[in-house]
């Protein structure tokens, strides 16, 4: 039988090698494989107007767009020009080559909830794992965070033990850093660093004595787990400091955690949200509301997007050339006005994919004079009349092909291999 | 190792032994515990189920909103504007001691003009709230605001008048005084009223939906199209009948049976009841639905 | 009973003290959610062959019931309440605590169930449920005044005798939308009570069905073969939950409460309600529960997810003859939880220690708090509430293995490996203090005055029984881990001029942040 212990100059050291990346990361690759393309979900929840920057649908009659807008091109995107929202703008011209607008994504429902459910996990049961939860349990053995929601939804359903939520309130550091389990007990000192150090050591060390004496191929499994586990503990704790973790809500602080969690690879699949469900939710004057809010979804967008290209990747060369990044809202809005200048729940909508894996320079999908999804060829991505319209299902479909899963998974939709590279 | 080999030696021959046989699974249950309504029970049906209708008044749930009102501050609820309606809202207590959670819509208008094409326009007045709240009062009084409660009226040049009442969800109201039954209760309530009077005189009501959570021989009863008019109103109504409605009308049994009232066109009152395997002539008037002062809901 | 059961395993008990009290520790880990006492384990050792008595009365401990509720909760999978699928905006006083306590409430039942020794058809025949404060604030109960915590109570709102199936919190846990018609929630009967997951089977969906096209779908339903498969068994079943359709989801009373007047909503889907192709006289969830009771699958059922969950893998086909024997033992015993659970600690699946057949598990967060607690006497309480019970907290989910919504665990995580740290950091100085100021009440230190520094022999018997304590594992006073917790404890003497307190509260904490704590 081995010594349980370590010296703990041989720990550190092999601590040390791990925290600097230079034991497990692999070699950079020109293209991130699927199964190594990190997800982040940037949602709009309350229900965003198409027409307000995605969808440009000025040429049709049934269909009211904002007065001062019109359509824009650059390639063979078209998308909604406003002089109040020059981040949309800049988005297509800076991003436009990398991204795809899937028009006419088709919620069967005019209610908030069952739409979300929808468009993230294909069903209205709720208890279905939603797509990003899908893509951070298949590789839920290489991230010490497999899915991290900063803000916005989220539906765990058996990968529950995957999904740690960040909120505001900053969990994740007060516990890497000690404070979040370290109130209650009055008077006691906290142990002294040198102290933990040294225990944290010899945790180690007992973790890889308990591996040698296993019983069994369960048990063993379950050592090597911890062992794992511990290793990945002392890596969060060595990056505890190097990550902005937020304190506010904000869409570019959401932004910015969701790059140094990419940067430091701790996580495969961020959630950011930008959620105003007073002003998506756009009953009343809803372009001037839908207009702010696009203005600022797309700045935070391109914050993300632009820290995304300057990051180094850790598979690919760039961290972008890796990312997938999904902007989404639940559903549309109504095709005409209301008498309140706002515009009511509408099943139907656009999704903007950006990044690793995907046809970017176009859309895909389209809609129907009175604003219905149009049919599309899944396997082109080009309009047809004996197609189908696309639905939440599908967009889930796509993304798992995207990371490497089966996309057989969701049984109720079928990939857009058209919008795939 | 030895003692390892000691528990699997035990335990691991599941093949041994005598082969288990499966008992067959049955589960019943006496039948005759189910007592069906009689029919005295079965013949005070119509009464009880009136009696709700015409105790349902809306008034009631704006009445506790207000009443409610003075034990609030600016602090809690916090006052804000959903779509240009005010929204009350928080999970906070009031310098009052008095609790708010949730949130609650309200919306009085009264005497506006509403200009439709083709008519010169109408007056309407109508109070709608809508929300998920509960009101915690230090004194014990207790209002619980869970749905939507809409109630109109409207009149034209010409003397018609209409009203419509909307009221779907659970509206309580507890306090150390009395307070309006229905609310004391703790229905539930999903309840859709169109009501009229003509210029010459008569009235209609139609009533849809149906109240739930009564305690007595009727526990619950729903209505489709539920109709009572004492001259024709529109193209498509049977002839008048004060005594006897038109429609549908079930209801739940404290036997947890579901009865069917039966309508038929003769106007004196007496329908059929079946359900639960019986079947009874019951005999009941009306008429007191239409007995109204000011609106339906105002007897 | 218990004769037979032995005859048909053909062995007898144990008679190994070290992997019986291995067994023991398993068990009582699953079923009390702590470790065994210092007694239990010193009787064990001496007195290995008394294993299968002593495994008998452990479903007779009060804690039973809740820890087995537990166990099983990856199959109720209501206890996530961290989701988007709960209501947003419950008008309570405690809307955290509210939403915890709502997905508690199917697993009170059948924690009820459990510990009242009552058949297990009561699942979905009871009339009653249990709440507490909490839920009888929001739901139609009838809560006894004064009372406190979680209670039997009955509905006052006339829903149907159906046990969980007549809970508020089941369907507010497992929602429907009107066009859905509660096809999941009948799926969510069939695969909780009957083990027959219709969502896990293959489904060859017609190319040319437009699913966005909701006639096409529901004449498909009815008429597609590729649809009919399921459908002619769930649609009917969903037929008997109209009563708890909820019109409007944001309003709390609205979910809460039971719509006997919904109940014939099925009328515009067409289908009647049912049970596998046997018409019903009615439509609400009392009539889907006697159906489900009559079915032989239920008991089946309940037998395979109870091993399931104590055995921590599905079973195969090899187990068949295994789950028979439980069945009879459960049907023999009254139908009860407690014989069913009698049955299959004896079962040689559950004991296996070694090689690819050993039931090794991950202590999951639950069980770690109320083990840790047994231990130190330390729980965390934070004046909001309690960090393991509901989700807002975060800790839960970081502690890395949640028995909330899925039968999978994940591997301890590196979340879960610093929620330890730091629970077992305070769990472990709280004791050592205890014991230092409390001797004759002692949890963990008891063969040594804390305060002093004892002599060599004391030092290594103390550690000896620390590890049969807290690990349930037999070292010797010579063995390397003892060596190295030895020149621990001294070395933290020495750094803190003599703090033994100190020094024992490092020794504690580090083996609750062994490995062979957790792995079990």
């Amino acid at each position: 039988m081995a010594n349980p212990g370590m010296s703990r100059r041989a720990l550190l050291g092999s601590l040390a090698a791990v925290a600097a990346g230079g034991v497990l990361r692999p070699a950079r690759a020109a293209v991130a494989s699927p199964a190594d393309r990190k997800f982040v979900f940037v949602w709009a929840y309350g229900g965003w107007d198409p027409t307000v920057a995605l969808a440009p649908l000025h040429a049709a009659p049934a269909v009211a767009c904002q007065p001062g807008s019109e359509p824009a091109t650059s390639g063979d995107h078209a998308w909604t020009h406003h002089p109040d929202r020059p981040a949309v703008d800049a988005f297509f011209a800076r991003y436009g080559a990398q991204a795809a607008v899937l028009h006419g994504i088709t919620m069967a429902s005019v209610g908030h909830d069952t739409c979300l459910k929808l468009a993230y996990t294909g069903d209205t049961t709720g208890t279905s794992p939603d797509w990003g939860v899908r893509l951070a349990a298949a590789a839920a053995d290489r991230y010490a965070l497999p899915q991290v929601v900063a803000r916005g939804p989220q539906f765990p359903g058996q990968h529950g033990a995957l999904v740690t939520r960040i909120g505001t309130s900053g969990r994740v550091e007060s516990l890497l850093r000690g404070a979040l389990l370290a109130s209650g007990l009055d008077g006691v000192p906290v142990p002294s660093r040198g102290t933990q150090s040294a225990l944290d050591a010899l945790v180690a060390s007992r973790s890889a004595f308990r591996r040698e004496g296993a019983r069994g191929a369960r048990q063993a499994a379950l050592f090597d787990a911890h062992a794992s586990s511990v290793a990945g503990a002392h890596r969060l704790e060595e990056v505890v400091g190097d990550v902005r973790w937020g304190e506010d809500s904000a869409l570019s602080t959401q932004v910015d955690l969701a790059l140094d969690l990419i940067r430091l690879d701790l996580s495969r699949c961020v959630t950011l949200a930008y959620e105003r469900l007073e002003t998506w939710d756009s009953h009343a004057d809803n372009f001037r509301k839908q207009g702010e809010n696009q203005q600022a979804l797309f700045q935070g967008l391109l914050r993300l997007l632009d820290g995304l290209a300057a990051l180094p990747g850790h598979r690919a060369a760039r961290a972008l050339d890796e990312t997938v990044v999904v902007v989404a809202s639940e559903m549309g809005r109504t095709p005409q006005l209301n008498g309140g200048e706002g515009k009511d729940h509408w099943g139907v909508t656009s999704v903007l994919l950006i990044g690793a894996g995907v046809r970017g320079g176009r859309s895909f999908g389209g809609y129907t004079p009175h604003m219905y999804g149009a049919t599309l060829d899944f396997a082109t991505g080009e309009p047809d009349a004996e197609g189908r319209t696309p639905v939440g299902a599908d967009l889930g479909a796509t993304l798992l092909s995207l990371g490497g899963l089966d996309p057989g998974e969701v049984r109720t939709g079928r990939p857009i291999s058209g919008m795939l590279v | 190792m030895l003692s390892v080999l000691a528990v699997l030696a035990c335990h691991a021959a599941p093949d041994a032994g005598p082969e288990p046989v499966a008992t067959p699974w049955h589960y019943e249950e006496d039948p005759s515990a189910v007592v069906p309504l009689s029919g005295t029970e079965l013949a005070g049906a119509p009464d009880a189920i009136m009696a709700t209708l015409t105790g349902i008044d809306p008034h009631d749930v704006y009445d506790a909103w207000t009443e409610i009102g003075d034990a609030f501050d600016a602090e809690c609820p916090v006052r804000g504007d959903h779509n240009g309606q005010p929204l009350f809202e928080g999970d906070c207590t009031a310098a009052s001691g008095a609790a708010f959670y949730g949130y609650q819509l309200v919306n009085r208008i009264f005497g506006f003009w509403v200009e439709f094409p083709g008519i010169d326009g109408f007056q309407h007045e109508y109070s709608w709230m809508t929300g998920n709240s509960r009101a915690e009062l230090a004194d014990g009084r207790v209002v619980t605001f869970g749905g939507d409660a809409l109630w109109s009226s409207r009149q034209d040049g010409d003397g018609y008048e209409a009203r419509t009442l909307y009221l779907y969800g659970n509206f309580a109201w507890e306090r150390p005084t009395e307070a309006p039954a229905w609310m004391d209760a703790r229905l539930e309530v999903e309840l859709h009223l169109e009501a009229a009077d003509l210029p010459d005189g008569t009235r209609a009501v139609a009533w849809n939906g149906g109240v739930t959570g009564l305690s007595g021989v009727v526990t619950a009863f729903r209505m489709e199209d539920l109709a009572l008019r004492d001259a024709r109103v529109d193209d498509v109504v049977s002839p008048a009948c004060t005594l006897e409605p038109t429609g549908a009308l079930s209801f739940l049994g404290r036997d947890g049976r579901w009865y069917a009232v039966v309508f038929d066109e003769i106007c004196d009152g007496c329908t059929r009841v079946t359900g639960a395997g019986v079947e009874q002539t019951v005999c009941a008037d009306w008429s007191p639905v239409l007995g109204w002062g000011d609106s339906p809901w105002e007897r | 009973m218990g004769a037979l059961i032995a005859a048909l395993w053909g062995c007898a008990a144990a008679d190994a003290g070290p992997d019986a009290l291995t067994v023991f520790a398993r068990a009582s880990l699953d079923l009390r959610g702590v470790r065994p006492s210092a007694d239990e384990a010193a009787s064990l050792l001496s007195d290995p062959a008394s294993l299968d008595a002593r495994l008998d009365t452990l479903p007779d401990d009060p804690r039973f019931g809740w820890n087995l509720a537990l166990q099983l909760a990856p199959v109720w999978q209501t206890r996530a309440d961290e989701s988007d699928a709960f209501n947003r905006l419950a008008a309570v006083e405690n809307r955290a605590s509210f939403l915890a306590s709502i997905g508690e409430e199917p697993l009170r039942l059948v924690a009820w169930i459990a510990d009242h020794d009552l058949p297990w058809t009561e699942v979905v025949r009871a009339d009653w449920t249990v709440v507490d404060p909490t839920l009888a604030d929001a739901w139609p109960v009838d809560y006894p005044t004064g009372a406190t915590g979680w209670q039997q109570v009955p509905y006052v709102d006339g829903r149907p005798a159906a046990g969980v199936l007549a809970t508020s919190g089941l369907w507010w846990r497992y929602t429907s939308t009107y066009g859905n018609a509660n096809r999941g929630r009948a799926n969510a009967v069939s695969r909780i009570l009957l083990c027959n997951d219709y969502l896990e089977r293959p489904v060859p969906f017609d190319p040319a069905l437009d699913l966005t096209d909701e006639a096409a779908v529901g004449e498909a339903v009815q008429s597609n073969p590729s649809c009919v498969a399921c459908h002619a068994a769930v649609d009917p079943m969903g037929a008997h939950l109209w009563g708890f359709y909820a019109e409007f989801t944001d309003v709390t009373g609205e979910v809460a409460r039971y719509h006997p007047e919904r109940e014939d909503h099925w009328r515009a889907f067409g289908t009647p309600p049912g049970y596998f192709g046997v018409p019903a006289d009615m439509a609400n969830p009392g009539a889907l529960g006697l159906s489900v009771a009559q079915d032989p699958r239920f008991i089946q059922c309940a037998v395979r997810r109870t091993w399931g969950a104590l055995v921590q893998r599905e079973p195969q086909a090899s187990d068949a003859r295994a789950l028979l024997v439980h069945r009879e033992a459960m049907l023999a015993g009254g139908v009860t939880l407690r014989a069913l659970v009698r049955s299959v600690l004896r079962d040689p699946a559950y004991r296996a220690l070694d090689g690819d057949a050993g039931a090794w598990r991950l202590m999951a967060a639950d069980t770690w708090a109320s083990a840790v607690e047994d231990l130190t006497g330390w729980r965390f309480a934070v004046a909001e509430g309690d960090v393991m019970r509901e989700d807002r907290f975060g800790v839960r989910s970081l502690a890395g293995y949640v028995r909330s919504s899925g039968i999978v665990p994940r591997g301890p995580s590196p979340t879960q490996v610093e929620v330890h740290e730091r629970w077992a950091q305070q769990a472990a100085r709280h004791a050592a203090r205890h014991d230092a100021d409390a001797p004759e009440d002692a949890f963990l230190l008891r063969d040594v005055p804390v305060a002093e520094e004892p002599d060599e022999d004391a030092l290594r018997s103390q550690i000896v029984a620390l590890h049969l304590r807290v690990l349930s594992q037999v070292v010797a006073p010579d063995a390397p881990e003892v060596d190295e917790e030895l020149q621990l404890w001294r070395a933290i003497v020495a750094r803190t001029a003599g703090d033994t307190v100190e020094a024992w509260a490092v020794l504690i904490e580090y083996l609750l942040r062994d490995p062979a704590f957790v792995v079990y």
